[in-house]
């Protein structure tokens, strides 16, 4: 059985006041270093199971900024997992990229190093939100960034998008779904912006300098979100995922689906599988010390939790419910050899009744009004 | 056995705040009761629960001895007393046992509220009453003034006040004197059959029930048969002990002396409260004045949030009761919630303790339901059926009539808030009996009210209006017919038992109305559209409505930090538990009690 590889790098240009992703701004980036200390915990992890004898599907460079490194470093890590595992002949390998940190050599160094599908950080196409949200590159940026890719040859490009940005009207959104979609990428993501303890704006939040959308605005975005890229060939398969058949992305569907992942960088998160619930683990936050700890330990693991039987079904539900089309009753009774009404039926009868969960063709997913209701949803799961 | 002439018997009375314990704890050092090692601030107060509210809930008493300026050793018994019109008779029963009491007044807060309930109790016991000006030494004290005050607002002489600051420790001695030389010495008829006054009671599991007495004729002596006069049960005391704090056994309580005894009475009910002890081959014709059984006059239901735990709630409250002998509790089933138990109450706060209790020392989580009081219905076939719970209602085509229970009010009030007293009265379907002056400041209202009127929140609100001046105290009166109807709930069109009340039937919209907004206020958004409604029978008289919730999602999935976004939603399930689900409803524990919340 295949796998996905989630690659993290974990350096920024500058911190942006709603990331409470694990990226740091630091003088000068040990490139070199931190290559190095990624080839190492792949080798690592090869002579490991369940990773060792599996071939790699989907390879993710997410940061921070990864495309802050150099086509060159990108391919060599590339190379190593390839050579370590074995990539599957179709295998989808994704970077993130900030529009302000590419240019035509760069992207086609990355089209080059074996990197097949880019994803840009957009944000927004307003001068104005961007300077908020503390992004470093503008709107027409975007545009040439977009433009390049296509050029240089890569047919997969994704667009980040934020909405319900404090200040942010209804029209502005639409501009931003409008400018976005012109650009013509095969796949969109767009996310609700939260305020997430320990970034710049939950400080602001907490101490009333920033004030969030009202909920019922922030409802209303979401719907027109979902209803414009649906209308414009993006629909929804994932809560903030927008694309057509076949364009989804394939690296993130592992997660949504509970299949193993395996995470290498500082910070990064991993899961493997087993006949109990599975196991997930965790890599040390900080880049100097994961550096140091791969160097003597030849991994960067801080920390784990083993799934009992109850969680992993737990997971496997609320995990496929953010999928639109959520999952099949064969499939959880294949994985768990229980049946997901015996497990789970007197406790989200209501829900069924409610109409917040349908079941249909052997399947169970979120009715339509509920998809803004997943997290309460889920939540009846526990 | 101490002379009777060299017992004093005294209580403290004090609002909250003013410096009781303060005091308290000054007398327990200054006699050497207590050495400082042991303090523990505030010792008289003992279960947690009292210190956090600041309410003595149980009295107690210590034992101190004095030797005095004229160099004779006195016998102080300090009869602490709790503070609220719940235990109001138990207060009355503390003061019966004593000839007088410090009445502490914070010098910069002057007389305040809560002090005068019990101070016109003990006047009215025709205690010897001391006014102690507490809190000399903070900047803001003013000592003419508080002086002034006692003497307009309480009638009092406040000219030979004794001025201290229990803090600092100042004058205390004066304090301890003063008791000495202003409080008479018990008047003892030692010859006379034994009576014994209970003025507290509690369960001890291996004791069984402790009565704390004042004997006022005769001795008790360990090994006497004695019998109880009101609940007509016998035994043979095993123990007598008094405290100082520290339990100290002795063979005889004499005439004049307070303490403690065990005489093989297993159930807290035998020994009330207000019951006089008496020697049982020898004993007295009439039982000391003032015996009142009391019963409960709020009802409510008790409600495991978790039908599972049933059982578990059900041993917390055998404990509890064998500790309070004034709850009581049956099983009944509500077909909102489930199995539990309708409960009976002196009062409300009553009621807020034995929450509390349940929860935090029995561990258990509860929903408490509106409170009500007892209703008396006459059947068109001659039959009474007596309810204390809306839910037992009969079909309203076979009621002759609806009884509801009255009281008789007294309010002692400064005049200046007597307006808004009789407004507040009035509203509260009162019929005034009697408005008489104290004096020029003070003003006694006598009304007949209806208990339901009452039973709810009027004493937080004639606090209120009375800026906390207003005292009240009850007894009640009789049963009277009046147009009473049956005010349901409905959550999402189904009827919620738990949630019906009873109600005047003028009062019936606006209550109606006011519930209904107050529900919605408490019932938060949720997956769903829930629909608040008050009904009579099958019509509905008022609606509300708590809009479903719009969006509830996380737009993120922080990369692979799946035990992240498991442990929000666990923490979002965790804070539902303590919600119960009404079919798709999730109603907070606090809005079984909108009720209360409803404000005039």
């Amino acid at each position: 059985m295949g796998f996905s590889l989630y690659v993290h790098i974990p350096y920024c240009e500058s911190k942006c006041p709603y990331c409470d992703f694990n990226s740091y701004v630091v003088p000068s980036v040990p490139e070199a270093d931190y290559t190095r200390a990624l080839e190492s915990e792949l080798a690592f992890r090869a002579q490991q199971l369940p990773w060792a004898g599996n071939r790699i599907e989907t390879i993710f460079f997410g940061g921070g900024t990864p495309s802050l490194f150099a086509p060159g470093s990108i391919r060599r890590v590339i190379e190593t997992a390839a050579k370590l595992f074995g990539l599957q002949q179709n295998a989808e390998i994704t970077i993130e990229a900030n529009p302000g940190t590419v240019d035509k050599r760069k992207l086609l160094g990355y089209l080059e190093a074996g990197v097949n599908r880019i994803s840009f950080g957009a944000q927004s196409f307003s001068p104005r939100l961007l300077k908020f949200l503390g992004r470093i590159h503008g709107p027409d940026q975007t545009c040439q960034a977009v433009a390049i890719a296509f050029d240089v040859g890569f047919e997969r490009v994704n667009l980040d998008l934020i909405f319900a940005i404090p200040g942010q009207t209804v029209d502005e959104l639409r501009r931003d779904l409008e400018q976005a979609i012109a650009l013509k990428p095969d796949h969109i993501s767009c996310y609700n912006l939260t305020f997430e303890p320990g970034t710049a704006f939950y400080t602001l939040l907490k101490r009333g300098r920033i004030k969030a959308l009202p909920e019922d605005r922030q409802a209303r975005m979401y719907e027109i979100v979902r209803t414009f890229l649906r209308e414009h060939g993006y629909p929804m398969y994932e809560l903030s995922n927008y694309a057509a058949a076949g364009h989804e992305c394939r690296h993130n569907l592992t997660y949504w689906r509970r299949r193993p992942f395996l995470g290498i960088g500082a910070g990064a998160h991993s899961f493997a599988d087993d006949e109990r619930g599975g196991r997930r683990w965790w890599n040390e936050r900080s880049p100097s010390v994961y550096i140091e700890r791969v160097r003597t330990s030849g991994v960067g693991e801080s920390g784990s939790e083993e799934i009992d039987i109850r969680t992993a079904q737990r997971e496997f539900v609320f995990l496929n419910l953010r999928l639109r089309e959520g999952f099949a009753l064969a499939d959880f009774r294949a994985r768990f050899g229980q049946d997901f009404y015996d497990v789970f039926g007197s406790s989200v009868k209501h829900m069924f009744d409610g109409g917040l969960l349908v079941e249909q063709e052997g399947r169970v997913r979120l009715s339509e009004d509920a998809v803004a209701l997943a997290d309460a949803v889920s939540a009846e799961f526990f | 056995m101490t002379d009777p002439k060299l017992i004093r018997n005294f209580s403290i009375i004090a609002h909250i705040d003013h410096g009781k314990s303060t005091l308290a704890d000054r007398l327990l050092e200054r006699t050497g009761a207590v050495s400082p090692r042991e303090f523990q601030d505030q010792f008289l107060d003992s279960m947690e629960l009292e210190r956090e509210r600041g309410i003595t809930i149980k009295a107690r008493t210590v034992r101190l001895n004095y030797t005095a300026k004229d160099g004779r050793t006195y016998v102080l018994n300090l009869i602490d007393t709790p503070g609220h019109v719940d235990f109001a008779y138990e207060v009355s029963r503390s003061l019966a046992a004593c000839e007088g009491a410090l009445l502490v007044v914070d010098a910069s807060q002057g007389v305040e509220a809560q002090t005068l309930a019990n101070v016109y109790l003990a006047i009215d016991h025709g205690l010897e009453i001391i006014p102690v000006i507490n809190k000399i030494d903070l900047p803001s004290a003013d000592i003419d003034r508080t002086r002034k005050e006692i003497e307009e607002v309480i009638g009092l002489n406040a000219q030979d006040a004794l001025l201290v600051s229990a803090k600092l420790g100042i004058g205390i001695d004066d304090v301890l004197e003063a008791i000495i030389k202003r409080i008479p010495p018990p008047r003892c008829n030692p010859n006379a059959p034994t009576r014994a006054l209970i003025f507290d009671s509690w369960y001890d599991s291996y004791s069984g029930a402790i009565g704390l007495v004042r004997v006022f004729d005769g001795e008790l002596r360990v090994g006497m048969k004695v019998l109880l006069k009101g609940s007509g049960k016998t035994g043979e005391i095993t123990k007598l002990e008094y405290f100082t704090p520290h339990s100290q056994p002795t063979d005889t309580l004499a005439c004049g002396e307070v303490g403690a005894v065990t005489a093989g009475i297993k159930h807290l009910a035998d020994m009330r409260v207000g019951d006089t002890l008496t020697d049982a081959e020898r004993p007295a014709e009439q039982p000391l004045p003032g015996f009142k059984k009391l019963k409960p006059m709020v009802f409510a239901g008790l409600y495991p949030t978790d039908a599972n735990h049933y059982e578990a709630l059900r041993e917390a409250i055998e404990k509890l009761r064998l500790n309070d002998a004034s709850f009581v509790a049956e099983p009944e089933t509500s077909q909102a919630l489930g199995f539990g138990f309708r409960a009976g109450f002196l009062g409300l706060l009553h009621m807020d303790i034995v929450q509390e209790r349940l929860e935090r020392e029995f561990g258990q989580s509860l929903i408490v339901t509106a409170p009500t009081v007892e209703y008396r219905i006459r059947t068109r076939d001659g039959q009474t059926i007596v309810i204390d719970n809306p839910t037992r209602m009969p079909n309203p085509g076979i009621i002759e009539a609806i009884e509801e229970p009255y009281i008789l009010a007294s309010i002692h009030v400064p005049a200046e808030f007597l307006g808004p007293v009789i407004k507040l009265c009035e509203s509260r379907r009162g019929i005034q009996r009697e408005l008489k002056f104290a004096s020029e400041r003070r003003a006694i209202l006598v009304y007949e009210l209806p208990l339901a009127e009452v039973a709810l929140d009027f004493y937080d609100r004639l606090k209120s209006v009375s800026q906390g001046y207003a005292s009240l105290d009850y007894e009640f009166l009789d049963f009277r017919p009046n147009p009473l109807v049956k005010l349901d709930i409905k959550l999402n069109g189904e009827t919620i038992d738990a949630l019906s009340t009873i109600v005047h039937r003028d009062k019936a919209y606006e209550r109606g109305r006011a519930l209904c907004e107050k529900m919605r206020e408490l019932i938060p958004r949720q997956m769903f559209e829930v629909v608040i409604q008050a009904a009579i029978g099958s019509k509905v008289i008022a609606r509300e409505s708590v809009k479903p919730m719009r969006k509830n999602v996380t737009a993120k999935c922080y990369g692979g930090d799946v035990t992240r976004k498991r442990k929000l939603l666990e923490k979002q399930k965790e804070g539902k538990r303590r919600m119960k689900r009404l079919g798709r409803v999730e109603v907070p524990q606090e809005a079984f009690l909108a009720l209360l919340k409803v404000g005039d």
